[in-house]
C-alpha cells in the first residue's frame, strides 16, 4: 500500500519526460560513441608527457608571445584558453592570413594525425610546427633558445631539462614543443548531456535517459542513420581520425588549391618529428607503424581530417577554411551537398540527404548535446 | 629454448593457429588452391588490428601480401600492412585498419613456385 503511494508520488513529482525512441540497433550505436573521457595515456614518445613541471611550463609557454620570432603572437592568439582554444575567425591570422582555420586543440591525447592535414603524427611535433614556421611564429631553433634562455622561464626549463646552454638549438626546440604537447595533452572536454544520455542508456535507465530531449534523440537518429555522419564521425570522439572529402571546396584563390591530406603526408614523410625518427623518446617505436605504412595516393589531395565533434559548438566558425559560420549552416552543407565539387574518385558516401527544416533543427540540436554540460 | 618456446605461446596460442576448421575460410576462384583460414580477433573500427592467416598442407609459401578495400566506396585502407611469417604455414598481418564501418573485402595473394593465387572474404564491421 505505502509502496504504491511512493511510486505515484515520484511518477506525478517527476518532470515531464521524453521516451527513449531509439531502435535497439540504434542504442547500441550509440554505446559506440562514448564513454567519455578516455582513461588517459601517457605519450611514451614524449619523455616529459605527465611531468607536472612540464605542464605547468607548457601552460605557461602557450599564453607567452616569447615563442615568436618577434614577440607577437602567442600560441593563444589562435587558440584562445577563454574561447575553446580557438578564435572565431574563418583563417588564422599570422603573420599573414593563412590558409585555415584555427582547430581547438583539446581532446588530442592519443590521437595518429594532428592538424588539417595530418602533416604530424604526434603532439609535441604539431607544436613544434607553428613556432618555426615562417608565416606564423617565424622563430629558428636559435632565436628561441635565445629567447627561452633570456625570459623568465629559463629557471623552469632547466629544472627539468638541465642546462639550457649545453643543449643544441634543436633540442631545445623539441624539449620546448614537448612541454607544450604535455600540457595540452590535459585538456579534455567534461561529460556532456549527451555522455549522461548514453551512459544511462548503458545502464538500461530508461528514466534517466528520457530526460533528454527528444529533438536532439530525433538528431541523434538522423546522425547515424539517413544522414549517415558516423561513418566518418565514429566513435567516443566523434572522429575516425582519417581523411576525406566532405565537399568543401579546396580552392584558397583563384591560382592555388589546398591539397589537404595529400601535401600534409609529404611535409610527415620528410619530418624528422615522427614518432619514427630520433626525436622520439620511445625506444619501442610503439606508434611508427603509421607513418612506416601510411599510403601516398592520388585519392588523398583536398581531403582533410575528419574534425572531432565534441566541443564543436563552441568552436565556430567550420571546416578546413573555416568558411562556414555555424552548425545549422554545416548541417546545410551536408543537406545540399554539392556532388560535382567532389572528387570524381572520391568515396560516394556523400549525397544531398533531403532533410526537412524540422530534422535540420533536430541535428543541430543533437551536435549541440556534444558541447553541452550538465550542472 | 623452453623459455622461447614459452614466450612465442604466450603471444600466440598455437592452437587458435592450426587448419582446424575453426578459422573464417578465405575463398579462391582457383580449384587446386589450398584451404586458408583467417583469424580476425580483435578488428575494431579506425584502430590497427592484427589478422592471423594459416595456409593448409604442406606448399612452400615464398611471399602473402594483404590488403582489403570497401567494395561500395571505391577505396582501399590508408595503410599498407605488414606481414610476418611465423613459419609452418602461419602468417601474422600487423597493421590492418578499417576507417569505416560496413563491408569490407579482404584480399589476399598467396605466391608459391605455381604463381599468384587470389583469395577474398568479405567481413562486416559495426
Ligand atoms: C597564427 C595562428 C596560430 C598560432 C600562433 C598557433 N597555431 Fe596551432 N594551429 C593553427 C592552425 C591554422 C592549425 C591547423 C594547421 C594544419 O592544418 O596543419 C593549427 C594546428 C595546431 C595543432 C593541431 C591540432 C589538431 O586538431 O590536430 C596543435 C596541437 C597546435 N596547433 C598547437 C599550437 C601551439 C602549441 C602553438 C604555439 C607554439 C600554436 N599552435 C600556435 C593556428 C595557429
Ligand atoms: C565522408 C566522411 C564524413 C561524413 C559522412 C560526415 N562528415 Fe562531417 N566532416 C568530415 C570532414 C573530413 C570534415 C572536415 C572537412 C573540411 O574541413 O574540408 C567534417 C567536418 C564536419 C563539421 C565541422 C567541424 C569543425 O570543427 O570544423 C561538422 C559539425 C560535421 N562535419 C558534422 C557532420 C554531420 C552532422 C554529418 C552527417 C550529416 C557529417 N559530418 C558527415 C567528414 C565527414
Amino acid at each position: 500500500m505505502i509502496r504504491g503511494f511512493i511510486c505515484a508520488m515520484l511518477f506525478w513529482g517527476a518532470p515531464v519526460m521524453a521516451d527513449v525512441i531509439l531502435s535497439p540497433v540504434e542504442i547500441s550505436q550509440t554505446l559506440s560513441l562514448g564513454p567519455w573521457p578516455p582513461e588517459p595515456e601517457p605519450d611514451k614518445s614524449n619523455r616529459v608527457s605527465g611531468s607536472r613541471a612540464a605542464i605547468a611550463l607548457g601552460e605557461d609557454l602557450f599564453t607567452d608571445p616569447i615563442l615568436s620570432k618577434d614577440a607577437s603572437l602567442a600560441c593563444s592568439s589562435c587558440h584562445d584558453p577563454a574561447q575553446g582554444f580557438t578564435v572565431p575567425v574563418s583563417r588564422a591570422v599570422g603573420r599573414e592570413i593563412l590558409d585555415r582555420n584555427s582547430p581547438s586543440v583539446v581532446n588530442l591525447g592519443g590521437l595518429r594525425w594532428f592538424g588539417w592535414g595530418g602533416k604530424s603524427d604526434n603532439l609535441w611535433a604539431a607544436s613544434l610546427h607553428p613556432i618555426v614556421a615562417e608565416q606564423e611564429m617565424a622563430h629558428s631553433a636559435q632565436s628561441l633558445q635565445t629567447a627561452l634562455s633570456a625570459s623568465r622561464h629559463a629557471v623552469a626549463y632547466e629544472a627539468i631539462f638541465g642546462p639550457i646552454d649545453q643543449q643544441s638549438p634543436e633540442a631545445v626546440l623539441v624539449n620546448t614543443a614537448k612541454t607544450l604537447a604535455a600540457y595540452q595533452e590535459v585538456l579534455v572536454t567534461l561529460p556532456t548531456t549527451f555522455d549522461t544520455f548514453r551512459d544511462a542508456l548503458e545502464q538500461r535507465d530508461h528514466v534517466a535517459a528520457g530526460r533528454y530531449s527528444e529533438s536532439a534523440q530525433r538528431g541523434l537518429q538522423i546522425f547515424l542513420g539517413k544522414g549517415n555522419c558516423i561513418m566518418c564521425h565514429s566513435g567516443p570522439r566523434f572522429s575516425n581520425n582519417e581523411f576525406h572529402d566532405a565537399g568543401v571546396p579546396y580552392f584558397i584563390d583563384e591560382t592555388s588549391v589546398d591539397t589537404g591530406r595529400f601535401g600534409g603526408l609529404n611535409i610527415l614523410l620528410a619530418s624528422p618529428y615522427t614518432l619514427a625518427g630520433a626525436w622520439s623518446d620511445d625506444e619501442t617505436k610503439h606508434g611508427a607503424w603509421a607513418v612506416q605504412n601510411v599510403r601516398q595516393t592520388h585519392a588523398n589531395f583536398g581531403t582533410f581530417r575528419t574534425p572531432s565533434l565534441r566541443g564543436a559548438a563552441d568552436t565556430a566558425p567550420y571546416m578546413h577554411d573555416g568558411s562556414l559560420p555555424d552548425l545549422t549552416a554545416v548541417v546545410r552543407h551536408y543537406n545540399e551537398i554539392n556532388l560535382e565539387r567532389m572528387h570524381a574518385d572520391g568515396e560516394a558516401i556523400l549525397q544531398p540527404l533531403n532533410l526537412s527544416e524540422a530534422e535540420i533543427s533536430d541535428l543541430v540540436a543533437f551536435l549541440e548535446t556534444l558541447s553541452e554540460v550538465p550542472n | 629454448m623452453k623459455r622461447l618456446a614459452f614466450v612465442l605461446g604466450a603471444l600466440w596460442p598455437m592452437s587458435a593457429l592450426a587448419c582446424d576448421g575453426t578459422g573464417l575460410p578465405l575463398t579462391s576462384l582457383d580449384q587446386n588452391a589450398p584451404r586458408v583460414e583467417m583469424f580476425l580477433d580483435d578488428m575494431q573500427l579506425a584502430q590497427p588490428f592484427s589478422v592471423k592467416i594459416v595456409v593448409c598442407g604442406d606448399r612452400i609459401i615464398q611471399k602473402l601480401m594483404v590488403d582489403a578495400i570497401m567494395p561500395a566506396h571505391q577505396h582501399g585502407m590508408n595503410y599498407t600492412p605488414t606481414v610476418i611469417n611465423l613459419g609452418e604455414g602461419a602468417f601474422r598481418v600487423d597493421g590492418m585498419l578499417f576507417h569505416m564501418p560496413g563491408v569490407w573485402e579482404i584480399q589476399m595473394d598467396l605466391y608459391d613456385q605455381t604463381g599468384v593465387t587470389r583469395y577474398t572474404q568479405t567481413t562486416e564491421l559495426q
